[in-house]
């Protein structure tokens, strides 16, 4: 038997199909970053990471109803577009982005934040395509292959969407601007002391009443 | 950007492309892979529940539904619309009241001494006072959207959230249920004061939640608060003078954050419980004033946890998100009012 890693999705999703361990495991190991970058582009971080979970879970209950076994990834990709936040709600992405951002310090928190608010104002056909590349690391290959989409259509969201996104970032050669002043210092750290009007301002942007 | 190919952009074994690389760092904290996904254990198919032969609870489940379709018919029948048909509203001026057509793409604009009634499709009327201007969007069913130029209009809408909006002054004021009226004056300032359920105030992707019994004013970069409609002038101004600090450079240079901000806890009780939430949800470091006690002892939270309070001062949503928990949560339940169906 071929490691299940190494395996072509058709044949993964047969052996899913009886009910196999190992398949389940490598189509989600597989797919996770389709499926991430796909809610990545939709909700705030600790909700993809939740909502990749269900999707995975409806998708594995499904398997019978998938007839083209090779197009797992644009089925999946099609369940993930379509899950919904618990509860109804969706959160703006800018409230949660600094949350948990693994291994980040504060500076690389808040230019995360702001990449992340400038995506949330991208079309959604360029937001999904960059967050799978730049967020969870696919090539244009696997893009393709994951989504159904051809290479062309692509490589014409990437380089489309970059550019909006580096309009909507105003980037230089010198990269997205600092931090101001008032971020200097990690949350964690912070003291609970006076607040400043230059800090409240500061948190304030691009962030609703309502979390 | 490089044309020639192989590009970093859409190749990652590619020559790095510093522009790329920084964009990947910043966001691939956020990927699956960074945040311990693929370490999890692999999510297993969701079953469902093992069917049981319960026939006499599958004939009261089948009955049950039949009247759920039959009571939901007049409902369907009202939220359904044909696309971007007009819609019939009422005319009155000095001495006659006539019957007229508002089509999509055209604007009403009523003298001082006319006011109208118009038919929102099915679900709903607006009143609109002398002197406005509204312009009818567009209209099918589930989206129904008009812009108030100037003037006034009261709203009664029974529909589920989202279908009517209205756009004003650069935003949108979503229905989410409710009854509401809304004024702007050409300058693009204006008010909402909610008398029934929940609207959203939209603007640069930047929401308010405006609850019943509490209204908010706007220009065209900002809205106040959500204050309730029956607040003390105490109140009024204390708020409104942490909004201004907080909202415009030129006031707040050499403001006191927090001096405001105990003054407004000092008049603020266990009615504003939603003011304050919203106030702290959008400028959490307010948590470090007096304003977070206040808040607390508002939403009825025992006792004290610092920890929260760091936590929420530095933006952290589970800790917001765990307090608006505490509220009822938006829409209102709008399809109680099943009388407004009729």
């Amino acid at each position: 038997m071929k490691p299940a890693a190494e395996s072509a999705t058709a044949d993964l999703v047969g052996r899913a199909r009886v009910g196999e361990q190992a398949a389940f495991t490598a189509l989600y190991r597989r797919f996770l970053p389709l499926v991430h970058g796909l809610l990545l582009a939709r909700h705030p971080p600790p909700i993809a990471d939740e909502l990749s979970q269900d999707c995975f879970a409806t998708a594995f209950a499904q398997l019978q109803q998938l007839r083209d076994a090779e197009r797992f990834g644009p089925w999946i990709a099609r369940i993930a577009r379509h899950q919904r936040a618990r509860e109804h709600r969706t959160l703006p992405l800018e409230a949660v982005a600094e949350a948990r951002a693994h291994g980040a310090d504060h500076e690389q928190q808040h230019e995360a934040r702001s990449v992340l608010a400038a995506l949330q104002r991208l079309p959604m056909a360029y937001r999904e395509t960059l967050m799978l590349r730049l967020a969870e690391g696919l090539s244009e290959p696997e893009i393709a292959a994951h989504t159904g989409l051809s290479a062309d259509s692509v490589r014409v969201n990437l380089h489309r969407g970059m550019r909006k996104l580096r309009a909507l970032l105003a980037l230089t050669d010198d990269g997205p601007p600092a931090p101001t002043a008032a971020d200097d210092t990690a949350p964690s750290q912070r003291a609970l002391g006076a607040v400043t009007r230059e800090e409240v301002a500061h948190r304030e942007v691009a962030r609703g009443d309502r979390p | 950007m490089k044309t020639n190919d192989p590009d970093y952009l859409w190749q990652p074994a590619a020559q790095p492309e510093p522009e790329v690389s920084a964009l990947e760092r910043q966001l691939s904290a956020f990927s699956a892979r960074a945040r311990g996904l693929d370490q999890r254990p692999t999510p297993q198919p969701r079953t469902r529940p093992a069917e049981r032969p319960r026939r006499r609870f599958a004939l009261w489940a089948l009955a049950a539904a039949a009247l759920a379709l039959l009571a939901s018919v007049p409902a369907l029948n009202r939220w359904s619309w044909p696309a971007q048909a007009a819609w019939p509203l009422q005319l009155t001026d000095a001495s006659h009241t006539h019957s007229l057509q508002l089509a999509p793409g055209q604007t009403l604009q009523l003298a001082a001494d006319e006011a109208a009634r118009i038919d929102v499709a099915r679900i709903g009327q607006i009143a609109l006072q002398p002197g406005s201007s509204l312009q009818l969007i567009e209209t099918a069913g589930g989206q129904h959207r008009v812009a108030l130029r100037s003037g006034r209009m009261q709203v009664r809408v029974w529909a589920p959230p989202g279908h009517f909006g209205v756009f004003a002054g650069g935003a949108l004021v979503l229905d989410l249920g409710c009854v509401f009226e809304l004024a702007i004056n050409t300058n693009g300032h204006g008010s909402l004061q909610v008398s029934s359920g929940w609207v959203m105030f939209e603007r640069a992707g930047r929401e308010t939640l405006v609850p019943e019994h509490h209204a908010i004013d706007f220009d065209r970069q900002q809205n106040s608060t959500p204050l309730r409609l029956d607040a003390g002038p105490p109140l009024a101004a204390a708020l409104a003078a942490l909004d201004r600090a907080l909202y415009s450079d030129a006031a707040a240079r050499g403001t006191d954050v927090q001096r405001l901000a105990a003054a407004l806890a000092a008049v603020t009780g266990e009615a504003d419980k939603h003011t304050l939430l919203s106030l702290l949800s959008r400028y959490p470091p307010l948590a470090k004033t007096a304003l977070y006690p206040q808040l607390a002892r508002a939403l009825g939270v025992a006792g004290t946890d610092a920890q929260h309070r760091i936590a929420w001062a530095a933006g952290d949503h589970a800790a917001i998100e765990a307090w608006w928990k505490r509220v009822p949560k938006p829409p209102k339940a709008w399809w109680r009012n099943w009388r407004d169906a009729f």
